[in-house]
């Protein structure tokens, strides 16, 4: 994602929701809150983790980066040391392994899925595949212990259809006592316009959650695209158990 | 590095940061403003390992050995950037055999354990050079490759009549045990420094490994390769594997 982009969701989006969430569920008397931050970055536009440790919210040693690509890697091991950096394979693909580099270092306090900052290849059934890790990363961060925690998902929507039938058929098959399943008559089986992808991303997410035994309280944010037809879409979640 | 931090170093340290500073930013400009294009597509051949390390991420072999044959390649471009065309090679044959290696060890779990931490046994046991064994016999009956060096012109196979792989590794070996044609040193030149005629030398070397371990992964991991997608395969193919008629073995034995 482009630097611009990533300062307009930082500063409209990620941070207010994340600073709620700091007031509310962290340390108040803490000058710096600490947070344990997971975050899917590049080499070359990683301003959310400098933002963070200016606005006292984490450390660099409670940061841990992914990124797709062993260049990546290399250069920001260099840049952003001491945090660490994991991943040179597709968050989306890893999520599922079970042997997962990062799954001992759940629960987080902040993970920010930007998937437009992973090189996506924009093929069909990306966001569908998106989708799903966002479910695999809530079921992680549950068995991991996640209480509260802030969610924020970033992707590029474009003109491709969102298969909204391959979500249900996804998401069900993974089976929660209690959890009836996703509507498959929630949305057309193929989604075609803009705002009804965005709208249904927001939707399962508040589902997913609920499946979890999460209550979510999301914001959204679409900014359209200078150089392709489509729209960067991020949503930012505050997400807490329910009664706790 | 900065010049107070030179300033303060230790006279013989500070000569050599204040020499390789100089020969290394000469050599590579002299090497980029020659062949930028080139070099920018051997970095984008290296960076094929970013398709291999996610689909062979259940493999705790490709986990382990797949960021270092990245290194090598990376290594590879870094050091020919800078003239140190010997090092440059010596990272080409440590990357062939690295990969080799893994499509051994990929099935061989429990050997990839003893190697894992120094137990070499089959230097003895086996009187093998190598954990596969003596020469490259154990390559040639997987199934994969196999098939690919039927299909392949004779002219054109790994193994078998052209030896294409035994051969580009003895050729990297002179680089490891410094036959004369591959010293570093030149009788008339002492510093690295940028040669054309030695970076098209190791650019052909580095264009012909890659491609080899290209093909050698798409083979051994026959069940995988094709589970990629396609754009993942196309660029495995097309920036990745050097010959018209390797890639086309390669499309026909994956059915794209």
């Amino acid at each position: 994602m482009r630097t611009g982009l990533k300062n307009n969701l930082l500063d409209d989006l990620w941070l207010p929701i994340i600073h709620k969430f700091g007031s509310a569920h962290l340390t108040p008397s803490k000058k710096n809150k600490e947070m344990k931050v997971l975050t899917l970055t590049s080499d070359h536009d990683y301003q959310e983790i400098a933002r963070l440790e200016e606005d006292k919210l984490t450390t660099r040693q409670c940061v841990t980066a992914w990124t797709y690509s062993h260049f990546k890697k290399l250069r920001l091991e260099t840049e952003i040391s001491p945090a660490k950096v994991a991943g040179t394979t597709r968050f989306e693909d890893s999520i599922w392994s079970t042997s997962l580099s990062i799954k001992n270092q759940f629960p987080f306090h902040l993970i920010n899925l930007d998937f437009s900052s992973q090189d996506p290849s924009l093929e069909i059934g990306r966001i569908e595949k998106e989708i799903a890790c966002l479910e695999g990363t809530l079921k992680i961060q549950k068995d991991a212990g996640g209480h509260n925690f802030v969610l924020t998902y970033t992707t590029i929507i474009n003109s491709s259809q969102l298969d909204y039938s391959s979500v249900v058929k996804l998401s069900n098959s993974l089976l929660v006592p209690g959890w009836s399943g996703l509507t498959a008559t929630d949305f057309p089986p193929q989604i075609d316009k803009y705002e009804d992808k965005m709208r249904c991303i927001r939707e399962t997410l508040a589902k997913m959650c609920l499946k979890y035994n999460y209550e979510c309280e999301a914001e959204a944010k679409g900014i359209l695209l200078d150089d392709l037809p489509g729209y960067v879409y991020s949503v930012a979640a505050i997400i807490e158990e329910r009664g706790a | 590095m900065s010049n107070e931090y030179i300033s303060d170093l230790l006279p013989n340290i500070k000569a050599m940061c204040d020499s390789e500073e100089k020969w290394r930013s000469k050599s590579l400009q002299d090497t980029i403003a020659a062949h930028k294009e080139e070099v920018e597509k051997l970095l984008e051949k290296a960076n094929l390992f970013d398709i291999w390390s996610n689909q062979l991420q259940d493999s705790d072999a490709a986990k382990r050995l797949i960021p270092e044959i990245f290194m090598d390649a990376y290594t590879s471009i870094h050091f020919a950037c800078y003239g140190l065309y010997k090092y440059a090679h010596i990272c080409l044959r440590s990357q062939l055999e690295t990969s080799l290696r893994l499509i051994y060890f990929s099935t061989h779990p429990v050997e990839f354990r003893w190697w894992l931490v120094g137990n070499e046994w089959y230097r003895t046991g086996l009187r093998a050079r190598d954990v596969w064994g003596e020469g490259y016999g154990y390559f040639e009956q997987l199934p994969g490759i196999k098939r690919f060096e039927e299909i392949c012109g004779e002219a054109y196979r790994l193994f078998q009549n052209a030896r294409k792989v035994p051969k580009i590794y003895q050729t990297l070996s002179t680089y490891v045990h410094s036959g004369v044609f591959s010293f570093q040193t030149k009788s008339d030149l002492f510093s690295p420094t940028y040669r054309v005629e030695d970076f098209y030398k190791w650019h052909g070397n580095f264009a012909e490994v890659q491609s080899y371990i290209n093909i050698l992964l798409a083979l051994a991991f026959e069940d995988r390769f094709p589970k990629m997608t396609k754009a993942s395969k196309e660029k495995i193919i097309n920036i990745g594997i050097e010959s018209a008629s390797h890639q086309e073995s390669i499309k026909n034995l994956s059915g794209l």
